[in-house]
């Protein structure tokens, strides 16, 4: 019988990722020197259940690899080594390296392999540098593990391996196999090369070598048989007791033969039967009793309907107010009833999407403390608000702009520990990390007790750059802004950390592109802070519909600040034509939106018509419209999937009559129309 | 794509007389992942030499197939009284060697 | 065709194909590419869109474009009426199946035909429909016009997208 263990991957995978983040926590929680044994056991499961999980699914680089990690582990389980601050680098870089690994796997991409062989050589060399060299004929045989007290009589096991030709090239070393052995006992190894062809004419990827090996140990065979746990089911494997000294002999033969899926060679002595197939469910760990896992495009498709339904809804409810007779008050108190239900639907499959920030967080705690290690600086990060839910897919971009903010506010927000205690600060800079629900956003921030940002050096960077000119006065508001402008870097020298390209008008974009905005708040000497504001999912958005000519566009709440009625006398005419008129003691230029589409608008006069003030990226504009039509959430549908990206419009929407409106990208639209007008 | 040669030839032919002995420099990185470089070098090396050196003090990376493949060069060598020295083996050569059961093979002709 | 007529195989391939008018002539579609056909209604405008792209339509949920063929095709007479019928097809695109409307004048039928029945197009210059014909099949004393959909909507989105990336930068 066979399964395919295919459909079983993804939850490994899962399973995997959320334990490597596990391990990375706690390792950052572990001592050095005295590590709380429950922590050490917990990173041990870890590596075990990757392992196991890793052979079975035939992820032989992964079994591999992370049996050299569980044999690291299992040695500072046991306190036969101590954790050393080596130690615990070598296990926070085998994180990222098992995390590259399994994307890679899922993803079937290839990954470095050249990084994991160098820290799997480097995880073995600490090994045999901290217990001494292991010899192939150990002169003390009785390191055998779980011998206790009297030692047992020891066996001569006789153990033949023959491994498909794939072996080698899967990354399988049978030296580390070995290398283990002799650790149980004393073992003798004999190579067959009667297949091993001429060196001309071999592959030199293929196996041709087989073994036989005797080992003398006390090992239980469970043990023996775990340091084969994770071959190939080609491979062929024997396991017989020869002769023991007082111990009953038990013979044990058991041949694996090639078998169509991949199947653990490990073998319950008690169940042989078993060996055939091992159910997956036991390998990874079973998650909480009280919850299933799902794939997100089950999820993403229930979430679909439900705005079909909502769209549906508007639509009858649309007819509905039309209907006239006895059965009018019941039709429309029922739609008022489906009205509820269908929202309380539509938000809790919303929440199914959600999920707590913190598994966006938990990067952050190794990489301050890497970061800070570097930089030479004393940081301590603070983290509040890491159960806020959000949208998984705002969730999986976040991360990069944030990780941005971050690096940007330990390399250039925070002083080196002189400097603090020169301003009278704490040495031990703080860096906030804060996430909360605000209406329908969430907001993130990314706030540091450091110097502030520094006004003078902005102007001068910029004036340096072009982005302003030398006479022009700048309101605090407004020189904050220019950290956003492309290519403005304050670093004076540029790190490896901030580096030269990634500018954070790179990080406002990646908000933008969410739908969300960010702004700055920073105090001289004091630190600085940047809120990230965002919708609380993609699917949804909340938009002003208003109507210019005979088509109605959706402007994202988000965006917009103010809707006015303008009179002839507020506005004025700038030398090349354009208007502008007077708001919050700025100008702020006209857009006329039926111009930027091309439309005929009901009315070309100003004070006929509204201004909506909006903003993106920074900037602020008055959208003519004819008129406000109403506010409402609206179910965003993709443009680009029949069609493509349209300057200016990030989306469509399906309005209660069934009819398409365009959702406004109001960043890229203040873009385009001033180079519009530019040109 | 042809992985990239890292092995040098020490010794150059001269246009007539075969070459008595040649130096084999094996790579730093020499794994399976690239052991194709080692064995387009070995097969480089004339059938006619009397002595083989192989210079193993660059490898620095190796696994059980350069093991097995250096095996089957000694042994086809040693099998037609070629001399093979190796020269500057490193600690963990002869560890792996051993633990492979190839001692025997790969000290054949030394 | 690089099969001779008298291959068995060929003869037994037989597809089907829909056959449209737009002004005097008579164009023809793969069957299986057509998803739906439906009358005439409003469209949403498209900023910055070609000018036979009309604009947006709402097809049981998903957002499709509409393209008039009769604008491409540089018909005289292009009206939108009730009895103006638009064929909704979907093709294979790098990026998955894309949909798309075309306006016609009307439907005409649905005919079976034999690869071989396929002759090869005249070189009729480089105008906008002569860039998309497969091949003419002739049907009872007239000729229809047999389109490529593929070269239909990679010529004309690709390129709307990729002008609108180029005022965009």
């Amino acid at each position: 019988m066979t399964i395919d263990l295919t459909q079983f991957h993804g939850a490994f995978f899962d399973e995997s990722f959320e334990a490597l983040d596990l391990m990375e926590s706690t390792l950052l929680t572990l001592t050095v020197g005295s590590p709380d044994p429950e922590s050490v056991n917990a990173i041990f499961r870890v590596a075990h259940s990757i392992k196991g999980g890793g052979a079975t699914f035939g992820f032989g680089e992964i079994a591999s690899f992370t049996h050299s990690l569980e044999t690291l582990l299992e040695e500072l389980r046991s306190e036969r080594m101590a954790v050393t601050q080596p130690i615990c680098d070598l296990l926070l870089k085998s994180v990222d390296v098992m995390r590259a690994m399994l994307g890679a796997a899922r993803t079937k991409q290839p990954y470095d392999a050249q990084s994991v062989t160098d820290l799997q050589l480097d995880i073995e060399r600490i090994i045999v540098q901290q217990k001494g060299d292991v010899s192939v004929a150990p002169s003390t045989a009785t390191l055998a593990l779980g011998s206790s007290g009297a030692a047992p009589a020891s066996v001569e096991w006789l153990i033949g391996l023959r491994p498909d030709p794939e072996f080698f090239a899967r990354g399988t070393d049978p030296a580390r196999i070995f290398r283990e052995l002799g650790r149980l006992g004393s073992l003798v190894v004999t190579a067959q090369l009667d297949a091993l062809p001429a060196y001309q004419t071999m592959d030199p990827k293929r196996c041709y070598l087989s073994w036989s090996l005797s080992l003398r140990s006390s090992a239980p065979e469970a043990a023996i048989r775990e340091v084969f746990e994770w071959l190939n089911a080609d491979c062929e494997l024997t396991l017989t007791a020869g002769t023991s000294t007082p111990a009953p002999a038990s013979t044990y033969t058991d041949a694996i033969a090639p078998a169509t899926a991949p199947v653990p060679v490990a073998v319950l002595p008690t169940e042989p039967a078993a060996a055939a197939v091992i159910e997956p469910a036991h390998i990874v760990a079973p998650p909480d009793a009280g919850s299933i896992r799902v794939g997100v495009e089950k999820v993403d498709e229930l979430i679909n309907t439900v705005g079909e339904l909502v769209i549906t809804h508007a639509m009858l409810s649309q007819i509905s107010l039309g209907v006239t007779g006895p059965a009018a008050d019941g039709l429309r108190s029922g739609m008022q009833q489906l009205e509820r239900n269908m929202r309380q639907l539509q938000e809790s499959v919303m929440r199914v999407r959600m999920l707590p920030i913190s598994t966006v967080f938990s990067r952050f705690p190794r990489m301050v403390r890497d970061l800070a290690q570097r930089l030479d600086k004393q940081v301590e990060l603070k983290i509040t608000g890491e159960t806020t839910e959000l949208d998984k897919t705002v969730l999986e971009k976040i991360g990069d702009p944030l990780l941005h903010l971050v690096r940007n506010s330990i390399d250039h927000g925070i002083e080196n520990a002189a400097a603090r205690a020169a301003a009278g600060k704490n040495v031990i800079g703080t860096i906030h990390l804060k996430a909360s629900h605000h209406g329908g956003s969430i907001v993130i921030e990314v706030g540091d007790d450091g110097g502030g940002l520094n006004a003078e050096r902005i102007v001068a960077k910029a004036r340096a750059a072009g982005l302003v000119s030398l006479t022009d006065r700048l309101s605090e508001e407004q020189v904050q802004e220019l950290i956003f402008s492309p290519g403005f870097t304050t670093a004076e020298v540029a790190t490896d950390v901030s580096g030269r390209g990634v500018g954070m008008d790179v990080v406002r974009s990646n908000v933008t592109e969410l739908g969300g905005k960010i702004e700055v708040h920073s105090e001289r000497g004091r630190g600085s802070r940047f809120v990230i504001t965002l919708p609380l999912t993609l699917a949804i958005v909340d938009g002003l519909s208003v109507a210019v000519g005979d088509q109605t566009y959706i402007l994202p709440m988000m965006s917009t600040i103010e809707s006015l009625r303008l009179t002839p006398n507020q506005v004025t005419t700038i030398a090349d034509g354009r208007e502008v008129f007077g708001f919050r003691n700025e100008y702020l230029p006209v857009v006329r939106l039926y111009k930027y589409f091309g439309l005929i608008p009901r009315t070309r006069a100003l004070h006929e018509g509204l201004v909506v003030v909006v903003e993106g990226a920074g900037r602020r504009v008055g959208l003519f419209v004819d008129d406000l039509l109403g506010q409402q959430q609206v179910v965003i549908k993709s443009l680009e999937t029949h069609y493509g990206r349209v300057t200016g419009i990030s989306a469509a929407t399906i309005l209660g009559d069934g009819s398409v409106a365009l959702i406004l990208d109001v960043a890229d639209l203040i873009r385009s129309a001033a180079h519009r007008e530019a040109a | 794509m042809k992985p990239a040669r890292k092995t040098v030839r020490r010794t150059r032919r001269t246009s007539d007389s075969p070459p008595r002995s040649e130096v084999v420099v094996v790579p730093a990185d020499c794994t399976v992942r690239n052991i194709g470089a080692l064995r387009e070098r070995l097969c480089e090396v004339s059938e006619n030499v009397r002595h083989i050196t192989l210079d193993l003090r660059h490898l620095q990376r190796f696994d059980s197939a350069t093991l097995q493949l250096i095996a089957a060069f000694t042994r086809d060598h040693g099998a037609r009284g070629v001399n093979l020295l190796t020269c500057g083996t490193p600690s963990a050569w002869d560890e792996t060697a051993a633990l492979l059961g190839l001692t025997a093979t790969l000290a054949a002709s030394a | 065709m690089p099969s001779p007529p008298t291959d068995p195989t060929a003869t037994a391939a037989t597809s089907q194909v829909l056959t449209f008018v737009i002004g005097e002539a008579t164009y023809g579609i793969d069957i299986p590419c057509v998803q739906e056909i439906r009358g005439w209604s409003a469209v949403t405008r498209l900023p910055q869109a070609p000018a036979d792209v009309l604009g947006v339509l709402n097809l049981r949920g998903a957002i499709v474009p509409v393209l008039d063929l009769r604008l491409k095709f540089g018909s005289a007479n292009v009206q939108y009426s009730p009895i103006t019928v638009i064929i909704v097809v979907s093709v294979m695109s790098a990026k998955g199946p894309r949909d798309f409307g075309m306006v016609v004048d009307g439907v005409s039928d649905v005919i079976d035909i034999a690869p071989q029945d396929v002759k090869p197009a005249p070189d009729l210059g480089a105008s906008a429909s002569s860039a998309c014909i497969r091949g003419l099949i002739p049907v009872a004393g007239h000729m229809v016009i047999l389109l490529d959909i593929d070269l239909l909507i990679g010529k004309d989105f690709s390129a709307a997208v990729a002008d609108d990336a180029t005022r965009a930068a």
